[in-house]
């Protein structure tokens, strides 16, 4: 399915826009220099640990291990300019990573996988995560539209890849995520369910799509 | 040792784990998620030493609630990394940015020797502190700078600036890397026959 989705937009504006990009001076010198791509791979992944770190610090702490003394919203305030500066040289090293290979790009599902589980990443932790965190488990109107466009995205990408392998990473990904959101909820001292809720959700868009990210050097 | 990652390249394990089409993603899609629970937990680590994030929160919490994901995040990436190196053993063996990797991992861990054994033995009088005192500092500047060249060293691997036809024979790092004469000219077959491509 995703396969024809790809043959659908290559042959559309999105197709000209790839080749376009490809042929550019900008895209030109960075296939052409030898250290670019290698050094933005790594700072991509360095950005990647500091992400890591970043969601780790402030979501897990909200269904299992973590720093309990802390108030989730707290945690949640002091992660987010490490998630912001990760997010940032992680699409400035990208963005690098994806003009070396702009047209091989557009044939590979775990690219669009990556681009779309990104777009409900962002949606999802500025949008509704950071809101559902800040105001002890409460849903604001915007955060829940926005929360149902990002999951809504994200089971888009699941019901549409090709891949079994990737299904059942992504599988087991939900299914770890989901145990340790049903084992927090039966400690005394558990958070609100939609609280724990966002933090597992986001844990698991941000990890799905480093994972599709690395997938894009083998499809 | 040369012969021993030859045999281990010749196992019917290391065969069939490199020709399989789908076990190499899934090991590095694991190892990657590794990468975010161990670099991002001790990353945070480091920055509490240095006084940067997490002020208020006592070292010892640090210790008890976070260094446990750091050593899971660590196992995890031993595990994946074995069987990454057992499915391709003479790409690692013959790779200088491996060795450098290696080399780069053991000063981290004598630093966290360091750091465990001496420099936290009096942590009870400065759990509390806004910063660890000099000796700390020092252990996580040791570390963040060890753990991020470790990262960019094991990306590295996938490129072959160092690769050893490039290498001048006599050279530091064709000694370094203990490439045979006979790889200098290409026509090791059986090297060529285990090398495959990293990505």
């Amino acid at each position: 399915m995703l396969d024809t989705l790809i043959q659908l937009m290559s042959a559309s504006a999105v197709d000209d826009f790839f080749y376009g990009v490809d042929g550019s001076g900008l895209a030109t010198y960075i296939k052409n220099a030898k250290f670019i791509v290698p050094w933005a791979g790594s700072f991509h992944l360095l950005s990647l640990g500091l992400m890591g770190g970043a969601i780790i610090l402030a979501d897990l702490r909200n269904i299992g291990p973590g720093l309990h003394s802390q108030s989730p919203a707290s945690l949640n305030k002091a992660m987010k300019p490490w998630l912001i500066i990760a997010i940032i040289v992680l699409m400035t090293s990208g963005s690098i990573l994806a003009l070396s290979e702009m047209t091989r790009l557009l044939f590979s599902p775990p690219y669009w996988m990556k681009m779309a589980s990104l777009a409900s990443a962002l949606i999802f932790t500025f949008g509704v995560r950071d809101h559902v965190v800040q105001n002890d488990g409460s849903f604001s109107l915007l955060a829940k539209i926005l929360g149902v466009l990002a999951v809504g995205l994200y089971v888009v990408v699941f019901v549409m890849i090709s891949s079994t392998l990737a299904r059942l990473c992504l599988l087991g990904l939900a299914a770890t995520l989901g145990a340790l959101l049903w084992f927090s909820g039966k400690r005394p001292e558990a958070l609100p369910l939609s609280m724990r809720a966002v933090s597992a959700i986001s844990i698991v868009l941000w990890l799905t799509t480093a994972v599709a990210g690395r997938w894009i050097a083998f499809w | 040792m040369r012969d021993f990652v030859a045999w281990l390249s010749e196992t019917p394990l290391s065969i069939a784990l490199r020709e399989s089409f789908v076990l190499w993603p899934a090991l590095e899609a694991a190892h990657v998620m590794s990468i975010m629970l161990f670099a991002g937990t001790i990353f945070m680590v480091d920055l509490r030493l240095l006084g940067i994030v997490f002020k208020k929160v006592p070292f010892s919490e640090m210790d008890k609630r976070i260094l446990p994901l750091t050593v899971a995040g660590f196992i995890l990436l031993v595990i994946t990394g074995v069987i990454l190196v057992y499915s391709k053993p003479l790409v690692y063996y013959y790779s200088a940015f491996f060795r450098f990797k290696m080399v780069v991992i053991v000063i981290a861990m004598a630093n966290i020797g360091v750091f465990h054994k001496m420099v936290q033995k009096g942590q009870a009088a400065w759990d509390t502190d806004e910063k660890a005192p000099r000796a700390g500092q020092i252990s996580a500047i040791i570390s963040l700078a060890s753990w991020i060249v470790v990262i960019i060293l094991g990306r590295m691997i996938a490129y072959d600036w160092l690769q050893c036809e490039k290498l001048e024979p006599g050279s530091f790092m064709h000694t370094f890397t203990h490439c045979k004469p006979m790889e200098v000219a290409g026509l090791d077959l059986d090297l060529e026959l285990n090398l495959g491509e990293i990505s």
